[in-house]
């Protein structure tokens, strides 16, 4: 087990927010994914992935973008419970300065004390 | 009669029913055994050993989507205009991609099944059937995450009834105006339904002896 733990950083005024994660689990019903979304108050460090990207699509402009995300616990991406080894979620959003954030990729660095997640802008205008 | 318009939201949840009924699967739950593509949000996963059923449906080209039946309906009940009924037929793939260790076996049910009355009287209710040369299916596993996945693929094209009703002005009365060498006139409002039996007695009554033949 690694001696190095950087948790203290990540609750350290000098580089946290606060921010709210949208946190959703469902089940299927008729076949389609009926998720139930409940917002959670969340202290990390958020900072730039990329730039804001515009990408010129024929019907009209595009705006690409992502996040990096430190916190103290793991962000959900799509993943099995671990209570009973079912998928039952999606993955989380973030809600940062008005624009949602999807969750696409969180490693695991927990044994250094923190998590690192990386988040697309999701809505593409 | 009114429109008939089946949506893809319609169809997919009509081959979602016959799906249940064939496999026994459940399309509700955490499982989601039963499910369709493309969801907007995403949905979860599945693993490698859960049978799962994911369902396609989607309009294709055809020549027999190219024809159109066209009825002028001048009932009373849409009077004064004239009701015209469009009639075609749409047809839609219905893809469905089937993963687990069973994916073969439950293509193959599937694939006799679909040809059986129970789902052939689901399809009629709604105006739906099966072009009935229905291709094999097709065995192709993957590899994800270091393990070989099993995956067939089934495909069936549907012929979908389809009827849309537009109303177009209708010319109820003529008039017809009749003159002779003694500078007579006389209108006559004759009724569309029978345009020469009015005229002609208007002519009759007007010459005394003038006849028009009906056609």
């Amino acid at each position: 087990m690694p001696r190095l733990d950087i948790s203290e950083v990540i609750n350290d005024p000098d580089f946290c927010s606060d921010f709210i994660v949208h946190r959703t689990t469902g089940t299927f019903v008729g076949g389609r994914f009926t998720p139930t979304t409940t917002p959670l108050p969340v202290t990390g460090i958020i900072e730039p992935h990329d730039e804001k990207e515009i990408v010129q699509l024929p019907p009209g402009d595009s705006i690409q973008g992502s996040i990096d995300i430190y916190t103290h616990k793991q962000l959900n991406t799509t993943i099995l419970a671990k209570e009973t080894w079912e998928p039952d979620r999606l993955s989380d959003e973030v809600e940062w300065h008005g624009y949602r954030y999807k969750v696409i990729n969180s490693l695991p660095w927990g044994d250094f004390g923190y998590y690192r997640s990386l988040a697309v802008r999701k809505f593409g205008a | 009669m009114a429109d008939h318009v089946l949506t893809k939201e319609d169809l997919e949840n009509l081959f979602r029913d016959i799906t249940e009924e064939i496999t026994g699967f459940s399309p509700d739950g955490k499982k989601g055994q039963i499910r369709f593509g493309y969801p907007e949000e995403g949905q979860p996963g599945f693993e490698r050993n859960d049978d799962t059923v994911c369902i396609v449906v989607s309009p294709v080209d055809n020549p027999y989507d190219k024809q159109r039946n066209t009825f002028e309906n001048t009932d009373v009940e849409f009077a004064p205009d004239c009701n015209v009924e469009t009639t075609y037929t749409r047809v839609f793939q219905v893809a469905w991609m089937v993963f687990g260790p069973n994916s073969y076996d439950i293509t193959d049910k599937l694939k006799c099944e679909l040809l059986w009355e129970t789902a052939l009287n689901t399809m009629d209710e709604m105006a739906v059937a099966p072009l009935t040369e229905i291709e094999g299916p097709a065995y192709m596993p993957f590899n994800f995450q270091g393990r070989w996945w099993e995956r067939t693929d089934l495909r069936a094209l549907f012929n979908v009834g389809t009827q849309r009703d537009h109303t177009v002005g209708f010319i109820e009365t003529v008039d017809v105006l009749i003159y002779t060498d003694q500078g007579l006139q006389r209108t006559v409002h004759a009724p569309t339904d029978q345009p020469l039996a009015g005229a002609a007695n208007a002519i009759a009554s007007v010459t005394g002896n003038l006849q028009i033949e009906e056609p």
